[in-house]
C-alpha cells in the first residue's frame, strides 16, 4: 500500500508534465497558422539568454487571417508594463548573429517574421521565426 | 580536540571501559562516513541535474525538438523509477542523489517545453509549477539544505511587487506593525518547530520552515536594531523602543535555551547579543572609524570582542543552569 501510493506521488509529476506537452503538441499542429510582423521590443534586452524578445507589429499585420477578419491581440504574448512581451527561443550558438540581424534590420531592409498557431480561446504558440519570407535557419546558413 | 582524545581521557578516569570505547567509536566512524557519503551524492546529484539543465539551456541546433522532449520523457521516467527504486531498496544516499536530480529535472523539462512551445510565462509561473511538482521528491529526501531550497523556490514564486509593498510598510517605520511582523514570524516558527516534533520521521520541510523562519526572525531583530537602535543618531521614539524590542528577543532567545538545556542556542544568542552591543557602541563614535586612529580602535575592538567570546563560551559551559 505504502509503495503504491509513492509510485502513484511519483507518477502524478510525471503525467502532469506529458500532459501538458501533448496539449501544446495538439494545439500547435490543429491551430490555425498566423504570420505576423514582429519589430523590436527594446534594444537593451533584444536577446537575454537564448531567446529574441519582441513585440508584434500590429499596425503591419495581415488582420484578414483571423477569423472575423479582426487581429486579436489579446491572445498573443504576455502582457508586460509596456505593450506585450513576446519570445522566441533560438541556440545558443546562432543567438549572437541573430540579435546583429535583429539589431540591423531596418538598414539592411530584413523583414522579421513569426509564425503562430492559433487556436481561439488559447494562446497562441509561437512555431516559426522567417527572415524576408525565410526560415530563419535557412537564412542565416553560410 | 579529536574523539579518540576524550575517549582515552574518559577511560583514564574509569568512565567507560575499553570495550565500551571500542563501540562509541565504531559508532561514530559509521555515522560519520554515512554524513560524508550522503553529502557527496547530494553534490554529485547537483552537479549533474544543473548539467542537464546548462544542456537543455544551450538548445542544440542538431537535435530536432521531437527528439528533444522525447529524450527528456524517457530521462524524467528513468530518474523518477531509479528514485523509487532506491526507496523501496533503502539506498539512503542513492536515495538523496535521485531526489535531487529528479527534482533539476523537473526544471528542466519545464524549460524544455517552454522553449520547444515558445511559451512567454515569467519566474513566478515557471517556479510555482516545478514547486509543486517536485513536492513527493522532497517529501522523501532527508537533506535539510534541498528542503530549504525548496521552500526558496516556492517563495520566489510570489508576486514580489506585493511583497515590497508590504516590506515597506511594515519596515519603513518603526510602529506596531514592524513590532507584528517579528511575533508574527517568531511564531511561524515555533509551528514549524510544533510540527516537526510530529512530522520529522517522514518529513523535514517542518523542519526546513522552522529554521527559515527563525533566520528570518533573526533578520529583522538586527535590521531593527541596526536601522533604529544605533547611538549614532539618536531620537527619542525610536531608539529607545528598537533596542527593547532587540534585547527582549535575546532575553527571550536565552531564557528558553536554558529552560530547554540548549547549550549551543544559549552561547550563540550570548554571542550574537555582544556583537550588537558593540555594534551599538561603535555606532556611537560616528565617522571616527574612518580615520587611522579609528582603524586601530576598530581592531582592538574586535580583538577585545574574540577574547569576549572565548570568556563567554567557557562561562556558559561552566554555568550551573547547564549542569
Amino acid at each position: 500500500m505504502k509503495n503504491k501510493l509513492l509510485a502513484l506521488s511519483f507518477a502524478i509529476p510525471f503525467l502532469c508534465l506529458l500532459a501538458w506537452t501533448l496539449h501544446l503538441t495538439w494545439q500547435r499542429s490543429h491551430g490555425l497558422e498566423i504570420t505576423v510582423p514582429v519589430t523590436g521590443y527594446d534594444p537593451r534586452d533584444l536577446l537575454s539568454g537564448h531567446y529574441i524578445q519582441y513585440e508584434i507589429d500590429w499596425a503591419q499585420a495581415d488582420c484578414t487571417q483571423f477569423p472575423g477578419g479582426k487581429c486579436l491581440r489579446e491572445n498573443f504574448c504576455k502582457k508586460a508594463r509596456w505593450g506585450r512581451q513576446c519570445r522566441f527561443y533560438i541556440p545558443e550558438t546562432d543567438a549572437k548573429r541573430l540579435d546583429n540581424l535583429f539589431r540591423k534590420r531596418n538598414n539592411e531592409t530584413l523583414k522579421f517574421e513569426v509564425v503562430y498557431s492559433y487556436t481561439p480561446g488559447q494562446p497562441a504558440i509561437a512555431k516559426q521565426l522567417l527572415i524576408n519570407s525565410q526560415d530563419w535557419r535557412e537564412y542565416i546558413m553560410p | 580536540m579529536s574523539l579518540a582524545t576524550k575517549l582515552a581521557r574518559w577511560k583514564e578516569q574509569n568512565f567507560i571501559t575499553q570495550a565500551q570505547c571500542d563501540q562509541i567509536l565504531a559508532f561514530e566512524r559509521q555515522r560519520s562516513g554515512h554524513t560524508f557519503w550522503r553529502g557527496a551524492f547530494i553534490v554529485a546529484g547537483l552537479l549533474i541535474g544543473l548539467g542537464i539543465c546548462l544542456l537543455i539551456a544551450a538548445n542544440w541546433k542538431a537535435l530536432g525538438s521531437t527528439f528533444k522532449i522525447i529524450g527528456d520523457f524517457l530521462l524524467l521516467g528513468g530518474l523518477f523509477y531509479t528514485t523509487f527504486w532506491c526507496i523501496t531498496h533503502q539506498k539512503k544516499g542513492l536515495t538523496e542523489l535521485f531526489a535531487i536530480l529528479s527534482f533539476l529535472m523537473i526544471g528542466g523539462t519545464i524549460g524544455l517545453i517552454g522553449q520547444v512551445f515558445n511559451l512567454e510565462g515569467g519566474w513566478s509561473s515557471f517556479a510555482l509549477f516545478w514547486a509543486l511538482l517536485a513536492i513527493p521528491f522532497v517529501i522523501v529526501s532527508r537533506a535539510l539544505f534541498f528542503n530549504l531550497g525548496w521552500l526558496c523556490l516556492l517563495i520566489s514564486s510570489f508576486n514580489f511587487r506585493w511583497l515590497e509593498n508590504l516590506l515597506d510598510q511594515l519596515f519603513r517605520h518603526l510602529n506596531s506593525s514592524t513590532l507584528a511582523a517579528v511575533v508574527v514570524l517568531y511564531l511561524l516558527s515555533y509551528a514549524g518547530k510544533k510540527l516537526d516534533e510530529t512530522l520529522h520521521p517522514y518529513t523535514l520541510l517542518p523542519q526546513a520552515f522552522e529554521k527559515l523562519t527563525l533566520w528570518l526572525t533573526y533578520f529583522c531583530i538586527w535590521f531593527i536594531g541596526l536601522r533604529w537602535g544605533t547611538l549614532g543618531r539618536i531620537t527619542l521614539y525610536t531608539t529607545l523602543p528598537a533596542n527593547l524590542i532587540v534585547f527582549a528577543f535575546f532575553a527571550l532567545r536565552l531564557f528558553l535555551a536554558v529552560r530547554t538545556q540548549n547549550l549551543v542556542s544559549f552561547r550563540r544568542n550570548a554571542i550574537l547579543l555582544e556583537i550588537y552591543l558593540f555594534v551599538l557602541f561603535a555606532s556611537a563614535f560616528g565617522n571616527l572609524f574612518m580615520s587611522g586612529i579609528g582603524f586601530i580602535l576598530g581592531g582592538l575592538g574586535i580583538l577585545g570582542l574574540i577574547y569576549l567570546f572565548r570568556r563567554t563560551s567557557r562561562y556558559v559551559k561552566n554555568m550551573e543552569a547547564f549542569k
